[in-house]
């Protein structure tokens, strides 16, 4: 099997590991980060024994869907059973998914994986409160390298702990783009903004034009640093040339979609 | 909800009975606080206060309280004991911080909750950020079987949560259905607060399975009291109104075995499937659950599994933490809120 043949076996698998009849019928299935189960199989490659790198990939999967499912509660007063169910729901469904990491890794005996995510899942919710309730107002760069640590911290911990942390900036950078443009997507659609951007916006006192331009720079800053991190690649420190190869394609669809949606 | 150990104020034989018992481990516990206190000093503010408002506002530490009794089979000085017990009741405090956003409640332990005090979001981090810390002490033991059985409990609490919203409200559901969400619910943190106490103070694994069946019939006798106590229970005793439970759809065992006598099933059945019932229906037929021989039989059932607890205490060697773990019995037996 091909590396993209493999990576979409596992993805199937992780749907279906991470199904629950009942949560199912009120929540939509969960989101799979497609690009990063591909980060992933390339990192566990390097750690695993062959035939397990699959159990690796679900695992840390499963613990970054925990909390991104988290990441969907929401906060306002609630009106009927419905949508109390799906609040109760919300929070017991990433629980589960949260307790499969360690559930999964424990069968594969391998504890100090276990110890490097739930590391990572400690940092990433102490950086999500630092970017949601900061102590001031909080500047543009502050707020970028926090969505960066958020966007990232799992596959760079994860990366970091195998004794890849080489990977670790082109990584950062290529989740980074990804938030962002998700974010500009939303303003574009003239969508309530979305809460990272609200964040970014009191960085900006507001000014909604300010906002989109700088949005836009930071973008393109990031993009042109990944393909140095690339480039940089090509003289070669280890990082597989289909994992690059993998992310060059992605960045430069996201670019053309980016121009698209412009 | 969750049950939460409190010493029965009423009852002083068996008051100081379980007082001296946690009188034993002082140390132990005291030394438990400090390393719970070092583990939620956290760089961010709200998340450290709400952590720490938290294991401030008390709770009786029932599952280090266990884990500590049951490491005296073995070598209870050992690191891995007191690190055992800290990541117990991390995980027992991550789900309360959970469970409030779950229940909508304001108030724990006379304290504004997490989700109160902050929002659902904090509550989210705040408990996601023990649970992790919990896993992270946890991941210091090198034995691969403790993680086995400890990812399961974890993994199964989280499914018994979830079973619990699924049946809400489902008078139809079977006996077996509420003692497989109790066992989840409840029963298996207990039994593994034994097994991993036992195991951490290096214990051999059939002894510590042992532990493991008497925390998990201890812990299935307390939940099913916890569930008549609902009923029975002043709203003083109780901080919440007599029959919360039934009001928030939780079909408990006095429920089940009201709904099994032809004459009570009707009016049980009406205000469950009712739209909106009133607080008059309510109150009729939480009375009328009180009054019948459901409690009776209820408690039964719980004094049958503390039975079985005495059982398995009574096969383990004779020592002082034999003698204590039957003296947790008569107390979980006396219990009256």
């Amino acid at each position: 099997m091909t590396g993209a043949e493999e990576t979409e076996v596992i993805y199937r698998h992780l749907k279906k590991y991470l199904n629950h009849p009942y949560v199912s019928r009120f929540l939509p299935k969960p989101v799979i980060d497609r690009d990063k189960v591909v980060v992933y199989y390339y990192l566990f490659q390097r750690r695993a024994a062959p035939g397990r790198v699959s159990a690796y990939v679900q695992s840390a999967m499963a613990a970054e869907i925990g909390l991104s499912t988290h990441e969907t509660m929401t906060t306002d007063k609630l009106v009927n059973m419905r949508e109390t169910k799906i609040r109760q729901l919300t929070a017991l469904s990433g629980d589960y998914y949260s307790t499969l990491y360690y559930y999964t890794l424990a069968r594969e005996a391998d504890i100090e994986v276990v110890e490097w995510i739930a590391e990572a899942i400690e940092s990433f919710n102490l950086n999500k409160c630092r970017l949601f309730y900061p102590k001031g107002e909080m500047d543009w760069v502050s707020a970028i390298e926090l969505i960066r640590a958020v966007e990232s911290g799992l596959v760079t911990k994860v990366a970091e702990k195998i004794g890849l942390s080489g990977w670790s900036p082109m990584l950062s950078d290529f989740f980074l783009v990804k938030r962002l443009l998700h974010e500009q997507n939303i303003r574009s659609e003239g969508r309530p903004h979305p809460f990272l951007s609200t964040r970014l916006i009191h960085g900006l006192s507001d000014q909604s034009e300010a906002f989109k331009t700088r949005l836009d720079e930071e973008i393109r800053e990031t993009v042109e640093r990944f393909f140095e991190h690339i480039k940089e690649e090509e003289s070669g420190t280890g990082i597989p040339f289909r994992l690059t190869a993998y992310l060059s394609d992605k960045m430069r669809a996201f670019d053309r979609w980016k121009v698209g949606e412009g | 909800m969750k049950p939460e150990l409190s010493i029965p104020m009423g009852v002083k034989v068996k008051s100081m009975t379980i007082a001296s018992i946690y009188r034993r481990q002082k140390d132990n516990l005291k030394e438990i606080e400090t390393r719970l206190e070092r583990a939620l000093d956290v760089a961010h503010p709200i998340l450290k206060e709400a952590s720490l408002d938290l294991l401030r506002a008390g709770g009786k530490r029932i599952r280090p309280l266990l884990a500590l009794v049951a490491a005296q089979y073995g070598d209870p000085k050992r690191k891995e004991v007191i690190d055992s017990a800290v990541s117990l009741e991390l995980i027992h405090m991550a789900s309360l911080v959970h469970d409030d956003v779950i229940d909508d409640s304001d108030i724990r332990r006379g304290r504004p909750t997490v989700k109160a005090k902050w929002d659902n979001r904090v509550a989210m981090y705040t408990g996601d950020f023990m649970f992790a810390k919990a896993i992270r002490i946890l991941s210091a033991f090198e034995n691969p079987d403790a993680h086995r059985i400890i990812s399961k409990v974890i993994r199964d609490l989280s499914l018994g949560e979830i079973d619990q919203i699924r049946d809400l409200y489902d008078w139809r559901q079977n006996m077996r259905r509420y003692l497989l969400r109790i066992k989840r619910k409840t029963a298996i943190l207990m039994a593994l607060s034994c097994q991993l106490g036992a195991l951490a103070a290096g214990c051999g694994f059939l002894l510590s399975r042992k532990l493991y069946y008497y925390g998990y019939f201890l812990g299935m006798s307390y939940q099913i009291t916890d569930d008549i106590l609902d009923f029975v229970g002043t709203e003083k005793q109780l901080g919440k109104p007599a029959g919360s439970d039934l009001r928030s759809g939780n079909i408990t065992m006095p429920t089940y075995y009201a709904l099994r006598n032809e004459a009570l099933r009707g009016p049980i059945v009406q205000v469950l499937e009712a739209e909106a019932p009133s607080e008059e229906e309510w109150r009729q037929v939480i009375r009328l659950i009180k009054s019948s021989d459901a409690i009776e039989a209820s408690k039964d059932m719980s004094e049958r599994y503390l039975d079985k607890a005495r059982t398995i205490v009574d096969g383990l060697p004779g020592s002082e933490a034999t003698a204590l773990l039957r003296q947790i019995v008569d107390y979980i037996g006396s219990r009256k809120y």
